[in-house]
């Protein structure tokens, strides 16, 4: 045979050898496809890798247009036909992941009974004198005296300053002055240089054209409107009827009422208002029915802008049940009492009473709608 | 005459408007916040020797159920300003409130000569200064201090939130033990704070998908204990067991039963072809609800056992339907991106839970019935099998971590989305549903 016989089939040969043993000494796995046919639950995952499906049944078609009942294999026993052979037992503590025990429960699952009874034995609360219920066992800060009960005379400088002198500041007399560019191509509204009273005005920037010659707010302080009369516009001049009995229905029928019997504080105060009792109105410990309603709360105020606790009263609600609104309501005034919640809102409404859109004694109400489910 | 006729008018209409000016004032609340409401529970007062023992455990179960609602924050015992020695004693509220603690309650306990435990408590809303409601006091074994604190716990969480009880309620689960690729699974019971865990069958076979009754007596379930699925129903009290008579030449799985415990629902596989099958337990007969060529399962009652709401892949990709159970067609009512299973209805009958998945990641979410208002409130690698409180107020469901070494464990959230929650066992465990609040 030809050398070029002998390379061929040595050439041959390690074809054939590298495509019958060449993938064993490949190292990588190889990634099998995978395509995402359908998902189903876990139990049905359950029920097809752990079993399999019986086959075909023709009677499939039968079924669907036989009437719907079947009776199965055989009827219900109402009592348990098997034995409790397999009962409970308690998860003993130490037990740890992977090492439950192997033996069979052994006792039936405990079923304690609890009722509740009326309380007919609980006592009342020992209340000796209901103001030592109002005072605080946290301690409380020792009583200091105001006046030194003997006269003490101001402690020594350390430092006397009066020894030292200092040189009055001069100018130096081979300082140059330097130009300072200025860009500005309108005139300062504040005089570069301070003018005393005694020099004479010509020579101070003229500032007095660039300011008004008065203040441009009002001379006097506007008469506070009565709450509400904002919302309500004037009504429209009409002319005067020939007939008077024409031009009193017009009248009634032309004003405009409000939709409610009740007016709104102003949009400020009662941004300043929702702003203060942000932090009160939680609606974190409520049922989502709860949640769910809109209550009005009624609130006085003393004169110094606390609630009055006794003056809080639920007004009316809406869209949900007497119980809800109740939770609702003591929910809402839990955060209005919150101490927090009434020096801030003392603070605002004391603002508004100054300002005479708030009165002393005069309740207000507070919408409270739905919060989260 | 027109002249009086036109004074009455004119007064009327002057009256009326000073009437209407003078209302109170009014102001909108647009603003608020959401956050846990603050109490402090003191130690129960022990009024016998006995009764010291438990007196500590019961406050700390109580505290531990009202925080984990996520609707109350406890105020340490360090920050207590006043020390209340007697249940008889008056509360000094301002104590209280320099702590800015909202609500206070305060217990004592006693055993009796017959070995009876007995618990009395009362509310105070410190801010208002006044007591809510009138005081309780509750009576059991012994042996019940788990269930007598969880029975507190309910009974305040009630009076303030105005929200229906859920503590004293148990969770039947699957536990799992071993690898991954051959876990052993076995039917548990616990409470609803993940304590107190027994089990109800051997670890021998595989169980799945465990639905406990609306009375809490029986648990439905799917075991493989004949080597072949088959529905099982089980005697909590007894842990006694028989399965259930499916029609022929089938399987039976995912049962659930109805708001009176009298009838199931569940799916048959046959040929291939998954449909929803109404069993009357009393005569052991089936009817057919569902007859498409798709896969039809996971059926859940609605709260008055009227429709029952599924998921099927009829349409493509597996969706929710909901179908009245004297029959009819089907009606669709998920339409959002992704695929949605294992829904349950809510107790209130207001909202369907469901498992979502959509981009590669599983969640717990909410729909209304009608399919609008849809919300997630979890998403993982894997969230799946909701189950609803009594109370329809929090959702559990099973969170598997991703990776060979993934076990499954409970998580808790609240139908708000937030308060999301692990429950705290000592081994892995899925399938949870939650039972009814014990009587």
């Amino acid at each position: 045979m030809s050398a070029g016989t002998y390379i061929s089939l040595t050439l041959h040969a390690v074809l054939v050898g590298w495509l019958l043993f060449g993938g064993d000494f490949d190292h990588k796995p190889r990634e099998a496809p995978v395509t995402e046919v359908s998902v189903v639950s876990a139990e049905i995952f359950d029920i097809l890798v752990n079993n399999i499906p019986p086959s075909v049944d023709t009677s499939l078609e039968k079924a669907a247009t036989q009437p719907d009942i079947e009776q199965s294999e055989r009827p219900i026993d109402p009592v348990m036909d098997v034995a409790p052979e397999k009962t409970t037992q308690s998860l003993s503590p130490n037990v740890q992941n992977d090492t439950l025990p192997e033996s069979v429960p052994d006792k039936p699952v405990r079923m304690e009974e609890v009722v509740i009874i009326p309380p007919v034995d609980l006592t009342e609360l020992k209340v000796e004198d209901p103001k030592l219920l109002e005072m605080s066992l946290a301690p409380k800060p020792r009583p200091t005296l105001r006046v030194a009960p003997v006269a003490v005379a101001p402690p020594a400088p350390d430092i006397d300053i009066g020894d030292i002198t200092r040189d009055a500041a001069a100018p130096q007399v081979d300082s140059v002055e330097v130009a300072q560019e200025q860009t500005a191509k309108v005139p300062e509204a504040v005089a570069p240089e301070i003018v005393t009273e005694a020099e004479p005005p010509s020579e101070a920037v003229k500032v007095s054209k660039l300011a008004p010659p008065r203040s441009v707010r009002p001379q006097r302080r506007p008469t506070p409107r009565p709450v509400g009369e904002t919302s309500i516009d004037p009504p429209e001049p009409t002319p005067v009827p020939i007939d008077p009995m024409a031009a009193a229905l017009a009248e009634a029928l032309s004003a405009k009422t409000p939709a409610s019997s009740n007016q709104r504080v102003s949009s400020a105060l009662e941004a300043a208002m929702n702003n203060a009792m942000r932090d009160c109105n939680n609606r974190g410990g409520l049922s989502s029915a709860a949640a769910a309603t809109t209550v009005v709360v009624s609130i006085t105020f003393s004169a110094d802008g606390r609630p009055v606790p006794e003056a809080i009263k639920l007004v009316e609600y809406i869209d949900g049940s007497e119980n809800n609104a109740k939770v609702r309501f003591e929910a809402y005034k839990r955060g209005v009492l919150n101490s927090e919640c009434v020096n801030k809102m003392a603070n605002i409404y004391r603002k508004g009473v100054q300002n005479e859109q708030l009165s002393v004694g005069v309740p207000l109400e507070f919408v409270v709608p739905p919060g989260e489910p | 005459m027109r002249v009086i006729y036109l004074s009455i008018l004119a007064l009327g209409f002057f009256v009326h408007n000073a009437l209407a000016q003078n209302g109170p004032l009014r102001v909108n609340i647009t603003q608020g916040v959401i956050e846990p409401l603050t109490f402090a529970i003191p130690i129960f007062e022990a009024e016998n020797l006995e009764a010291a023992a438990v007196a500590t455990e019961i406050s700390r179960i109580v505290a531990a159920d009202l925080t984990s609602s996520g609707l109350f924050r406890e105020i340490p015992f360090d920050r207590f300003i006043s020390r209340r020695t007697t249940f008889a004693e008056a509360v000094r509220y301002p104590d209280w409130r320099a702590i800015n603690t909202q609500a206070l309650m305060t217990a004592a306990v006693k055993t009796t000569s017959s070995g009876r435990l007995i618990v009395k408590f009362r509310i105070f809303d410190i801010f208002s200064g006044v007591q809510l409601g009138s005081g309780m006091q509750l009576a059991g074994n012994t042996k019940a201090i788990r269930r007598m604190a969880h029975k507190v716990a309910d009974q305040v969480y009630e009076r303030i939130t105005g929200e229906g009880p859920y503590f004293d309620s148990k969770i039947v689960f699957v536990s799992e033990s071993g690898p991954k690729d051959n876990r052993r699974k076995r039917l548990a019971i616990m409470d609803s704070d993940g304590e107190d865990v027994q089990f109800l069958t051997g670890n021998e076979n595989i169980v799945l998908a465990p639905r406990i009754s609306n009375n809490g007596k029986q648990v439905l379930y799917t075991s493989w204990e004949t080597g072949f699925p088959q529905i099982y129903i089980l005697n909590v009290g007894t842990a006694g067991r028989k399965p259930l008579p499916t029609p022929k030449n089938g399987m039976g799985f995912s049962p659930r039963f109805s708001p009176d415990s009298k009838r199931i629902v569940y799916s048959f596989e046959r040929g291939g072809n998954s449909d929803i099958y109404l069993m009357d337990l009393a005569t052991a007969r089936s009817a057919r609800m569902t007859s498409s060529p798709s896969i039809d399962t996971a059926p859940s009652f609605s709260s008055d056992g009227r429709q029952i709401v599924f998921e099927s892949d009829r349409s493509g990709t597996q969706q929710l339907y909901i179908m009245p159970v004297s029959g009819g067609t089907p009606k669709r009512i998920s339409f959002g991106n992704g695929r949605y299973g294992t829904p349950v209805w809510s107790p209130r009958g207001d909202l369907i839970a469901f498992t979502k998945q959509s981009n590669g990641r599983f969640g717990i979410g909410v729909m209304r019935t009608d399919g609008s208002e849809e919300r997630l409130l979890s998403a993982s690698f894997l969230d799946e099998g909701p189950t609803w409180s009594p109370n329809g107020r929090v959702i559990m469901f099973a969170r598997e971590d991703r990776g060979p070494k993934g076990a499954p464990s409970l998580y808790s959230v609240d139908i708000t989305g937030r308060n999301l929650r692990a429950l705290n066992l000592r081994a892995p465990a899925s399938d949870p549903s939650w039972g009814p609040v014990q009587p």
